[in-house]
Order: structure tokens, then sequence, then C-alpha cells
């Protein structure tokens, strides 16, 4: 703006200058030609003045504007400064508090650390740049503190002869034990042998208080008898399969007369007596065709309790077997003839569908008495008056 | 004993404290496996000491084992290198450390020693023979009372002494480092001091919580 | 009054049962007898060796072990004394028992000295605040985990360790509860006031569950009339064995 002022300024002067020149040199000679162009320059200089005087007016008007902006700008910096101030303030205050926060978080962790360090000194850590741990290499366990390894040694010697005495006693009465078992098992064996051969029953303790009773007789080895004694020691007879098929003597023997004994002699009488029947219908059942004499006369030997047999003077060792061994009805026969004990002439040969029947009969089920006697009675003797022992039975 | 009985009246010797610091590990350490059962309770012997009931194993194989390491904390207390001693109980069958009882042994500044010539440092107050006596009772009770806080140790058990002291230490020959056996997670119980104005104990336990 | 060391208990238990507190403070009192001098072995010792005695004893009169007279005789005064304190000592538990069980106690003072009025040293502890009587018994094992944990409070005290040596003496042990309830055995004393002389230390067991309550439960001075100390009429004497005869007990 100035510089427009300036320009205008020097243009003023430069015209007024023209001016002067035309004045000067056209005074004299007066040209109306040249008056108008004058008074032209004239309207032209005061144009150039006003336009000056806008120019100025606006520069003062600008200038103030400035001066006034600069107050504010300087105002302004003056405020900057403070605001400036005050946050620098303001930040290490912010800085302080956080500077003690962060002091008494370490404070605290120290006290921690010092708990912590206490603890751990009574917990018993160390610090092994300064210290070392040694202990003596033997050690001492109460592990040892046995019993025995607590006695005194003067006391020890004594206590293993104890030992020793109490072992040697220990051991000699087992053996004695050992030898009184056999000598019983022994004894108790010979008894129930002779109870057996007196009496003709096994007696066997099957738990506290039952018996199971076996007679030397029995056709079976499921045939057998069971009694319990009660507390008050009166026995009872239990059922079995066996006394099943004894309702009669259980009656007469037990039921009326209460005798155990009576009851068991009627069985032995009565298997005494089936036994003997029954080796005969045995020997007449069998079928086989390879038998002598020899082999036959070990069967009876095994089957020597029938009273028939008895008369053989061979065969009387005491044995119960139920084998079986097969011989013909002829050899048989045969033997019996050869030992005297039937006469060809008492024996009937039963046809052979009757032989069938009985031999299924005699395997397969037992036989009641009355049949038996009939059937043996049949195949057997004609004379009998000869052989009073075989007709008793038959 | 008889060396410090005649300084009974004066201040306490270096080797008088050994000896009565010795003596004390003895009762503490035979009252510690008779409260803890470490020891069957019938191999024990009644002891009238500080005024109070202690009970002293006379298992001799124990009673070896302990005079000879007793011997040497002796040493090493009149030499001033021992710096701890541990009781450390651990179960037999598992080998897993129960209870950990902690003796630290502190030399007493002001205390007067036989190789310090003594110009410098103050005379101890005087401490008569039956005043230090009477704070190691108060430690030995304290051992004692504390079983009743301590869980119970159903296990068989057994005891090692560790013995805490300079790393440059000459230890002989049937000594051998060892670790410290530290409990892991264990409770802590300080227990009372005592000093000799030679040597200041304190008493520790530290022992596997029960919960 | 001389200034009093207070211990603050805090079992982390939640439940406050009277049995709890009866097991408390038989603790405490067997903590004391051993701890504060009047016996020369913790209590739990003593009773072994009475009942140990006893079993001899019996054996002795059955005829069954044969020992020599001579060692008898030196049994008798120590062991006489020793069974006395056991007597009375099992005789004062079984009350305890029975007195918690019956109403609720809401402190106790063991006073140690010859007279209540100037004792040597005074103990009092506050139990935390059972809601009922009849709340239902804590198993066993949290009444012992929590003796342990006031035991394990006393012993760890360094104040309580620093207390003066003390004598064998008298024992008699207060129990302060409701004017209305149904104390038997310990005698009211409806003048007793806690003594201020003497070595004091107050003991505040308190449990997780309790804590915040007891400070709005803490009874205004108006209702203290409603409670009354119940004095213990058993007396525990503290004995301090003579040297040769503990050696043969």
């Amino acid at each position: 703006m100035k510089g427009n002022a300036v320009f205008f300024t020097r243009k003023r002067d430069g015209c007024r200058r023209i001016l002067h020149t035309y004045d000067n040199n056209f005074s004299s000679n007066y040209d109306p030609q040249i008056h108008a162009r004058l008074q032209e320059a004239e309207a032209r200089l005061k144009t150039c003045h006003e336009h000056i005087e806008t120019l100025e007016l606006e520069l003062n008007q600008k200038a103030e504007h400035a001066s006034k902006e600069r107050m504010k700008s300087d105002k302004l910096e003056v405020e900057i400064n403070e605001l400036r101030d005050k946050a620098t303030k303001q930040n290490s205050k912010q800085n302080w508090k956080k500077l003690r926060a962060e002091n008494a978080k370490l404070q605290e962790q120290l006290e921690v650390y010092e708990i912590n360090k206490e603890q751990m000194h009574i917990r018993g850590y160390y610090d092994p740049t300064k210290t070392k741990i040694v202990l003596e290499e033997g050690g001492c366990s109460p592990e040892d503190v046995s019993l025995l390894s607590k006695l005194s040694p003067e006391a020890a010697p004594s206590v293993v002869k104890q030992v020793e005495d109490f072992k040697a006693q220990l051991s000699s009465a087992e053996m004695k034990n050992q030898r009184l078992k056999e000598v019983f098992k022994k004894k108790i064996q010979e008894f129930r042998e002779a109870c057996y051969a007196l009496t003709g029953f096994k007696i066997d303790v099957i738990r506290d208080n039952q018996y199971r009773l076996q007679s030397m007789y029995a056709e079976r080895s499921a045939d057998d008898l069971l009694f319990e004694s009660s507390t008050k020691g009166e026995m009872m007879l239990l059922a079995t399969d066996f006394s099943s098929q004894l309702a009669d003597q259980i009656e007469t023997y037990l039921s009326r007369y209460n005798s155990i004994p009576a009851f068991l002699s009627s069985i032995t009488l009565e298997l005494f007596n089936r036994q003997t029947q029954t080796i005969v219908i045995k020997l007449i059942h069998m079928n086989s065709t390879e038998l002598d004499e020899h082999q036959l006369a070990q069967i009876l030997e095994k089957n020597q309790r029938t009273r028939n047999v008895r008369k053989i003077e061979s065969l009387t060792a005491e044995q119960k077997n139920e084998d079986d061994d097969e011989i013909t009805f002829e050899e048989a026969a045969i033997f019996l003839r050869g030992a005297g004990i039937i006469k060809s002439k008492d024996i009937r040969y039963l046809p052979e569908d009757e032989r069938e029947k009985l031999s299924r009969e005699g395997t397969n089920q037992p036989i009641t008495e009355e049949e038996q006697k009939n059937r043996i009675k049949e195949m057997t003797t004609k004379d009998a008056s000869k052989h009073p022992d075989l007709l008793q039975v038959i | 004993m008889a060396a410090s009985t005649k300084q009974e009246s004066k201040a306490i010797t270096l080797k008088g404290s050994a000896e009565l610091v010795t003596e004390f590990f003895g009762y503490g350490i035979n009252n510690i496996l008779y409260q803890r059962g470490v020891y069957p309770s019938d191999s024990f012997k009644r002891e009238q000491f500080y005024d109070l009931t202690l009970f002293v194993c006379d298992n001799k194989e124990l009673q070896d084992y302990l005079s000879k390491v007793l011997q040497q904390i002796k040493d090493w207390l009149e030499e001033n290198t021992l710096q701890r001693i541990v009781m450390v109980i651990s179960e037999v069958d598992t080998d897993e450390v129960k209870e950990r009882w902690q003796f630290d042994i502190q030399k007493e500044t002001t205390g007067k020693t036989e190789d310090n010539k003594g110009e410098t440092s103050k005379p101890p107050p005087p401490k008569s023979k039956k005043d230090i006596q009477r704070e190691m009772r108060d430690v030995i009770r304290q051992i004692t009372a504390s079983v009743t806080f301590l869980p119970l140790l159903d296990g068989q058990c057994a005891f090692d002494l560790l013995a805490y002291t300079s790393r440059d230490q000459d230890i002989p020959e049937c000594w051998e480092e060892s670790q410290a056996r530290i409990i892991a997670n264990s409770q802590e119980v300080r227990l009372r001091s005592f000093s000799t104005t030679v040597h200041k104990v304190d008493t520790m336990v530290s022992y596997k919580g029960d919960d | 009054m001389a200034n009093e060391v207070e211990i603050e208990v805090n079992l982390n238990e939640s439940g406050v049962s009277q049995s709890m507190n009866s097991r408390l403070l038989r603790g405490c009192i067997e903590y004391l007898l051993y701890q504060r001098q009047q016996l020369p072995i913790p209590y739990h010792e003593l009773v072994r060796i009475v009942e140990d005695q006893e079993k001899l004893c019996d054996g002795l009169e059955a005829g069954l072990i044969e020992r020599p007279l001579a060692s008898r005789r030196s049994l008798n005064t120590e062991y006489k004394k020793a069974k006395k304190v056991y007597e009375d000592v099992e005789c004062l538990f079984d009350h305890i028992n029975k007195l918690f069980l019956s109403t609720i106690v809401k402190s106790a003072m063991v006073l140690l000295g010859s007279t209540p009025v100037s004792p040597k040293e005074r103990y009092f502890v506050k139990f935390p605040v059972a809601k009922e009587v009849n709340t239902a018994d804590s198993s066993a094992r949290v009444c012992n985990s929590a003796c342990r944990k006031l035991i394990r409070s006393l012993i760890s005290n360094q104040e309580l360790g620093s207390f003066k040596d003390i004598s064998p003496t008298s024992m008699l042990v207060f129990i302060q509860a409701n004017r209305s309830s149904d104390v038997e055995w310990f005698r009211p004393k409806p003048t007793f006031k806690p003594p201020h002389r003497g070595q004091s230390c107050k003991i505040t067991v308190s449990t997780t569950s309790c804590s915040e309550q007891l400070a709005v439960s803490d009874p205004p001075d108006h209702s203290m009339d409603e409670w009354l100390w119940f004095q213990a009429p058993v007396i525990i004497r503290g004995t301090k064995t003579g040297q040769e005869s503990v050696s043969s007990l």
C-alpha cells in the first residue's frame, strides 16, 4: 500500500513538473488546446490525489488493524505462556502424584519382600555364596529302634538265648502235636474199622452233629442214612433217597419202639438177605461167554457176603465191591455146580424172553422182595431138601 | 561346665558361651525328639534341668551320634563360624520333610571374645549363668508347648541335623555338604530368642501345614 | 492398669459353636499352666504320667506287677501333688464342658495369683458370639484346628512372651454368662470386677462370620448388668517339682 502511495506521489510530482514546463513554455503563447490539456491533467491529478487520500486512509486503517492484531497476538502469547506454565505445573504435579504412588507401591513391595525375606529365612533359605550346609555322614535313625535293639547290649544275648529256647520248645511241641495227630488218626481209623466190622455200618461225620451211615451190605454207594443229634443228644433220622424206601422199618422200629439200634439191625439183616439173593441173580443174569473158574472165584470172592459163597472156604476176605464182572449164566452154573453149591438138576433154565426181562429189571430198578423171591424160586431149585442153606434164603 | 561356673559373676567367655549353647542344643534336640514322637516315649528318661522336667533319650546309638555332632557344634561355636543349626524331621517312607526346627546363631557385637583384644568394644551388660539359662528355659518351654499347634506326625519319622557354616569353613571328613531340605508351602512360627551376650540364638519352626 | 497385651485371633472358621469355645478355653488353661510356669511339664504329659501310674497301681494292687517298695515311697509326695492337679483340672474341664453346652459364655478370665483382687497375671478371653446355645456342635477336627490357631497366636506373640517370670501360685477361673442363665457348679460373683493389677492380656477370638457382627452385637453399657461373673469353685495350685522326685515320677 505504501508502495502505491509513493508511486502515486511520484506520478503526481511528475505531472506537476510537466505542467510547470508547459506553463513556462506556453504561458506566453497561450494556446487553448494546451489549456484544455492542462485542465485535463489537473483533473487527472485531482483524481490521483483523491485516490492517494483513499489509499492513505486505507493504509492507516490497515495499520491500525495490524496493531490491534498485534496486541491481540501479544495478549494471546501471554495467555499461551500462562497456559503453558500452568500445563507444565500440572504435568509435574501429576508426575509427582504418580511417583508418589509408585513410591508407595515400591515401599509396599519392599515390605512384602521384607516379610518374604523373614519367611524365607525361617523356611531355611540362605545365601549360598556365604554359607554352606553340612551334616554328619552317619546320621542316626530311629528305624533301628526295633524292639530287640532297644534292649541294652548286656540284655541282648540272654534275649537271643530266650528266643532260641522258645523256638526249640515250639518245634518240639509242634513235633509232639504232629505225632499225637498221627496216633489219633491211626486209632480213629482202627476204631472206625472195628465199628464197621462189628456193626456193619461205616459212620462218617459230615458236619457238626450230623452222621452218615452206610451199611456194609448197601446195594449202591449212594444208599446212606443221615442222623442228626439234637442239642439234647437225641438222634434223629434225616430223609435221604434211601431212607424213603424204608417206610416199614421206620414205622416199626423208630416210630413204635424208638430204637435206632433195632432199626439199623433190621436194615442190616434186610440188606444182608437181599444181597445174598442179588448175587445169585447176578450170576444168573450174566451173559458174557468169556469167563473161567478162576475169574468166577474172584467175583465170588469180591461178593463173598452171600451165604452161599461163604461155603467156599478160600473166599473169606472181607471186601465190598460193587463191580459186577460178567460171566455167562452157563459158566456160573457150572461153577456153582463145581463148588457143590447147586446141583445141575436144581437149576431151571429160563426161557430167553423171561431171562431178558429179568436182566433188565435186575440192572435198572430195584425188584421188590416178593418178586425176587418168586423169581428165584422159579429159576433155582426143584429139590431144595439137599441144600437147606440155599433153600432157606429162597 | 566348670570353666563357666568360675566365670559366673564376670562376663561370660566365648568358650563358656559355646558350652552353654551346646548344652541347650542337646536338651532342645532331645526334647523335640520326645515331643514329636520321633523316638518311642518309653526310650526317654526324665531329667530335671532349667527348673523343668526334660526328656532325654537313653538310646545309646542316638546319644553317641548326638555327642559327636554336639562336640563339633561346640568347636564351631568357639570359632564363631556356625551360622545356623537345623533339625529336619522327615517321614521315613516318603523322605518328605515335615518339620524344620531352625536355630540361628548370631555373634553378639557387644560380646567380649577371647581372641579380640576388646579395648574398643564395651563390656556386655552382665548376665549371670542363671539368667541365661532362664532364657533358654523359656525357649524350651515354647518348643514343648508348640506340640499343641503342630500337626500330628503320623508316619514313622527320622531326623537330621544340618549345620550352616561359612562357605570357606573346613569341615571334618565325616561331614558332607547337604541340601537345605526346605518345606514347600510351609507355615512358620518364630519362637523366642536367648542370648549369652556372646551368642544370640533365635529359634523358629517351619512345618508342613495340614490344611 | 499396666499396659495390656492385646491379641486378636481370627479363626477363619465359618461357624461358631459353644463346643469350640469350650475347647478354646480349655486349650488356653492348659497353655497357661505350662507356659506360665505353673507346671514343670505340659499338662498332657502330666495326664499321661498320672494315668500310667494309675495303671501301674492297679497292677500292683492286683498283684500283677512286682515293684520294690522303695521306689514306690519316693513317688508319693510328688505324685500326690501331680494327681491333685490332674483331678482338679479334669474336674474343671468337665464343668466347663457342661457349662458351655448349657449357656452362652461371653468371656472368661483366668487369673494367676493368690487373690482375685490383686492377681499377678490376668488373661481375659473374649469368645466369638454364638447365636444360640444349641448351635450344631463343631466337629472335633474343627475344634482342634481352632485351638491350634489360638495357641499358635499365643506362642508367637512376642509381647506375651516377655511377661515376667512367675512362681507357682493359684489359678482362678471366671466366666461371664447371662444373669438369667442356668449356671451350675460355678458360683455367681455379683460384686466381682476384673482386677486392674498385674500383667494383663486380652485375647479376642473372632471368626470370619462374626467379625462384622461383633461390633454390632457388642452389648451397650446398659445391658452390661445382664452379664454376671461366675467363679469356678476349684483352684488349681501350681507346683514346681522338686529335683530328685521328678526323675522317678
